[in-house]
């Protein structure tokens, strides 16, 4: 007898795990999967909550690029993003090469520095920076942002780099300190070749975070030709508040969406070391 | 490093310095150059003025609830991702989705999910009987922190999840192996074994989100649209410095909302070195 | 015919003193294993000599030149690392050439030097491989090929063999006594295996917190060594030590010693051996007396050479067939492991008597100072 009641109680505990399952992943999906079935529909079928769209069309998406305003902000999001994580990385690598294998006085509290830069909030340097993009003379420019943006990309990435540069093991750099190696020459020639997995990583990360940034984008642009896309999102709307168009809305943003979920999807293992790296080991 | 650390002082130690400065003048947004000291004025002001005290109130409500949420669900999706089973990987993908999702997007996707008249939420929850009639969600105040954290949780909780879990898998096998050797309940395990043992893990997590939690600014932006009720400290401080064109009122504001993350940190780091010491 | 000499280098950490004065010379043309417990310095010294880590205080010499000053590839010399410290990212062919190509060497100079070392090496067929591709054997054969493509002055290893398993490490250390052989230059190896110096070195060094125990071949280090410590270290298994007592000097230079057992037994000792520590050896003065376990014998016959009885009991066996060590129970305490013959058994818990001959004795005073005796002169 009581051979079947613990079967059936490890059958209910398994069925219980399946089904836990299923509502994270329902629940992490359902959103994302809300707004792609919305943005197929059109015209009143919109406001209809049908899980699966009657008729699919496009015409969202046609309107959404019928004026400039989001293929512009499309592009400009791809490059400020893209100029953004290469400087940054650039800067980084350097950084992250000395703070990980030079000793030097100091190191420890440059180390802080950069760390507490990553905590702090944004906010607290907008004025000073707002201040700093005038006198540059770069206030409503691509520049502007992507200027902005090392405040969030550059501690960042120096911080996860110099975690994963701490690992390549000593004897390496040994080993080419007694070929007869510079520091230059470790650095390209052994150190970026061995971290390069991880500087695709930081790379991605930072792409991300430089793509949903919404605060300096916002506040450092004015016109519809310099802005990035989720101001450009922020900022689509109708005749009144209350008149919303949804069905462009979730267009752009599945569109903004897809190449960051794709790029998640394909890196999945990279980007969570990545996050994994930059905090556990800290 | 040298051009590294000259980066930083320029886009962050510097514009740092330069608020400071402004919180301490009258600088307006449009004449920055002509302000003029006025010593602790601004902060004064700040003090007097009730938005900025329900902004305080309404950020750290927020964290207070959004933070132990995300720990907790962030913490069962680890312990699940932690089993080996079919479709791990599939669920572990379906998990960083939400990550993925820039902020903006997801605060729209939501407010259309939570819309009160056409969204599909209080379409469900009336159909299976838990409202009488829709909510509405966004609009009114009282409704919207509730929101705003429910989208936060649903959005920060992989980034907990998945931060746990690598520190699950850096856990010591053994340790578990001889535990269910020696006969340990599951629950005692749980409590006895891999909770203190997580909790560097843990605690660096709460860090990194508390932290991010009190900077949260997008959302609210987004999914309150407009309304001084359920500003953020950060929305506020914003508000002030480009709405009113307020720079040095604005400044005051970020500057308090540094020091609030600085004591937050202090205090954070103060009480993890306890408990770790605690333990030896 | 490199000459690597050190003359009274200290390094220290912090407070932590890691070389603690050592004067050295390591001649050329040889191999020179310097050995020790793990945390005797051993490894700084080699980083020393290589120019990883500078002295605190003290001159390194090669030859005849100062190079304390001087970066590691102005030094000349090539270091084979524990790890190996392969390149991951580079081939095999691009592992070795690394160090001539910053060098400025001509592609086809590099190609051809490459492809000689990798001959004389026998890793030939894997020089587009990565080292990732590589089994640990192959990684340490292209470790120490990227040694010698350079042509150094002098070689260093640092516990080459350390990370194979025990088949492996046998193999490699044939090869290693082949290379040492073929290329016949100067070679320093850190080892805590005593086994491999033995083998492998031509002079050993005996390290102890720092300080350099005993310099010399490893058939001096066997039979004479300086101290308890280096008596301990060297030999496998280790050697015996009995506590003993001076019971009384008789003359002609016999020094009688009393066992725990109260046997005794005459052994001739130099008096100029004793100058300046009298005092130790007066009656009653506490001895160490240490045995090889090959030393001893199961013989109650043999009565025609000067030695002392040791009775006890067998108290554990481990026979490996051709031998076997039988751990005795002495009488009135005191244990010993004796190898004996593999082909008898050996029951524990049985009655043995020991012989233990007078020539075999190593003394030790109370400081742990070996006793120079007679025989020895004629030893070596």
């Amino acid at each position: 007898m009581s051979h079947i009641v613990l079967k059936l109680q490890q059958r209910a505990r398994h069925l219980f795990f399946c089904l836990f399952c299923v509502l994270i992943a329902l629940l992490c999906l359902f959103p994302f999967y809300w707004a792609i079935v919305s943005s197929l529909k059109s015209g009143a079928d919109i406001f209809a909550t049908d899980l699966v769209p009657k008729c699919i069309t496009f015409q969202n998406y046609y309107t959404i690029f019928q004026d400039r305003t989001f293929s512009c902000a499309l592009l400009n999001s791809t490059i400020v993003s893209f100029v953004t994580v290469c400087i940054a990385l650039a800067l980084a690598a350097l950084a992250s090469f000395a703070l990980a294998r030079i000793s030097f006085r100091g190191r420890k509290r440059i180390l802080i520095a950069i760390l507490s830069v990553t905590m702090f909030p944004q906010v607290a340097v907008l004025s000073g920076m707002f201040e700093l993009i005038r006198t540059l003379g770069l206030y409503n420019q691509r520049s502007a942002l992507i200027l902005s943006y090392m405040t969030v990309t550059v501690p960042f990435t120096a911080w996860t780099l110099t975690s994963f540069m701490r690992e390549v093991p000593k004897e390496l750099e040994e080993a080419a300190i007694i070929d007869g190696a510079g520091h230059f020459t470790i650095l390209t020639k052994i150190f970026l070749p061995i971290v390069s997995p991880a500087l695709v990583t930081t790379g991605l990360l930072a792409f991300v975070a430089a793509w949903n940034e919404f605060l300096f984008a916002l506040t450092f642009t004015l016109t519809n030709e310099v802005r990035t896309v989720p101001v450009a999102i922020a900022m689509l709307s109708g005749a009144s508040q209350h008149e919303l168009p949804w069905g462009n809305i979730m267009a752009a943003s599945v569109l903004v969406t897809l190449p960051l979920v794709a790029l998640v999807l394909i890196f999945q293992r990279r980007i969570i070391s990545g996050l994994t790296a930059g905090a556990v080991k800290g | 490093m040298t051009p590294c650390l000259f980066v930083l002082l320029s886009v962050a130690a510097w514009p740092l310095f330069r608020t400071f400065l402004f919180s301490l003048t009258d600088a307006q947004l449009g004449d920055i150059p002509h302000a003029q000291f006025v010593g602790f004025a601004n902060f004064a002001e700040l003090f007097a003025d009730d938005n900025w005290w329900s902004a305080v109130k309404n950020t750290l409500l927020f964290a207070t609830f959004s933070v132990p949420c995300e720990a907790i669900l962030g913490l069962m999706i680890a312990l699940v991702l932690h089993k080996t089973f079919m479709g791990r990987g599939l669920l572990r993908a379906a998990v960083l989705v939400p990550w993925a999702i820039p902020t903006i997007v997801s605060a729209r996707m939501w407010s259309w999910m939570l819309h009160d008249v056409y969204g599909v939420i209080n379409e469900l929850l009336v159909w299976i009987g838990a409202i009488a009639a829709p909510l509405p969600w966004t609009a009114a105040p009282e409704l919207s922190l509730i929101t705003i954290v429910l989208v936060d949780v649903w959005k920060t909780t992989p980034f907990m999840a998945l931060l746990l879990l690598a520190g699950l898998q850096a856990l010591p096998q053994d340790c578990f192996e001889a535990a269910l050797v020696d006969g340990v309940s599951r629950k005692r395990i749980f409590f006895r074994i891999t909770l203190p043992l997580l909790r560097p893990t843990l605690i660096v997590a709460l860090i990194f989100r508390t932290l991010d939690a009190l900077r949260i600014f997008d959302l609210v932006y987004i999914l309150s649209s407009g309304d001084a009720d359920t500003d953020t400290m950060s929305v506020y401080a914003r508000r002030h410095f480009v709405d009113y064109a307020n720079v040095g009122h604005g400044s005051a504001a970020a500057v308090c909302l540094f020091f609030i993350v600085a004591l937050v940190t202090v205090l954070y780091i103060n009480i993890g070195r306890h408990n770790i010491l605690g333990e030896v | 015919m490199t000459t690597i000499t050190l003359k009274n280098v200290t390094k220290s950490v912090k407070d932590h003193i890691i070389i603690d004065g050592i004067g050295l010379v390591i001649t050329g043309n040889s191999c020179t294993a310097l050995v020790g417990p793990s945390g005797c310095g051993k490894s700084t010294l080699l980083r020393l000599i290589c120019g990883l880590e500078e002295p605190t205080t003290g001159e390194i010499y090669i030859d005849g030149q100062c190079v304390n000053m001087r970066p590691p590839v102005e030094r000349g010399i090539a270091m084979v690392f524990q790890s190996y410290a392969l390149y991951p990212h580079m081939t095999v062919f691009d592992n070795m050439a690394f160090a001539l190509k910053i060098a400025g060497c001509s592609k086809t100079d590099i190609a051809q030097r490459v492809q000689q070392t990798a001959k004389t090496l026998k890793v030939e067929h894997l020089l587009d491989r990565k080292p990732k591709q590589l089994s640990g054997g192959q990684r340490q054969r292209v470790a120490i090929g990227r040694a010698i493509v350079r042509h150094p002055k002098a070689f260093l290893f640092d516990e080459p063999l350390s990370n194979l398993d025990a088949a492996l490490r046998s193999e490699m250390r044939y090869e290693l006594a082949r290379l040492k052989a073929d290329l016949n230059t100067t070679m320093v190896y850190v080892t805590h295996d005593q086994e491999e110096a033995m083998t492998l070195a031509d002079t050993i060094v005996v390290m102890r917190d720092g300080r350099v125990e005993q310099q010399g071949t490893p058939l001096e280090l066997y039979h004479r060594p300086k101290n308890l410590f280096v008596a301990s270290f060297i030999g496998s298994p280790t050697m015996n030590f009995l506590q003993a007592t001076v019971d009384a000097w008789q003359e002609d230079h016999c020094l009688r010693i009393r066992f725990r057992s109260d046997e005794t037994l005459l052994v001739k000792v130099p008096f100029d051996a004793l100058e300046g520590k009298e005092e130790l050896f007066s009656e009653g003065s506490s001895l160490t007396i240490g045995v090889r376990p090959e030393s001893l014998e199961e013989d109650v016959s043999c009565t025609d050479q000067e030695g002392v009885r040791l009775n006890g009991t067998v108290s554990l066996v481990e026979n490996f067939g051709n031998e076997a060590y039988v751990y005795v129970t002495l009488q009135k305490g005191g244990h010993v492991k004796v190898r004996l013959a593999g082909n008898c058994t050996y029951e524990v818990g049985r009655r043995i008597s020991l012989f233990l001959p007078q020539s075999d004795c190593h003394i030790f005073d109370a400081n742990g100072e070996a006793v120079r005796r007679f025989k020895e002169e004629s030893l070596c």
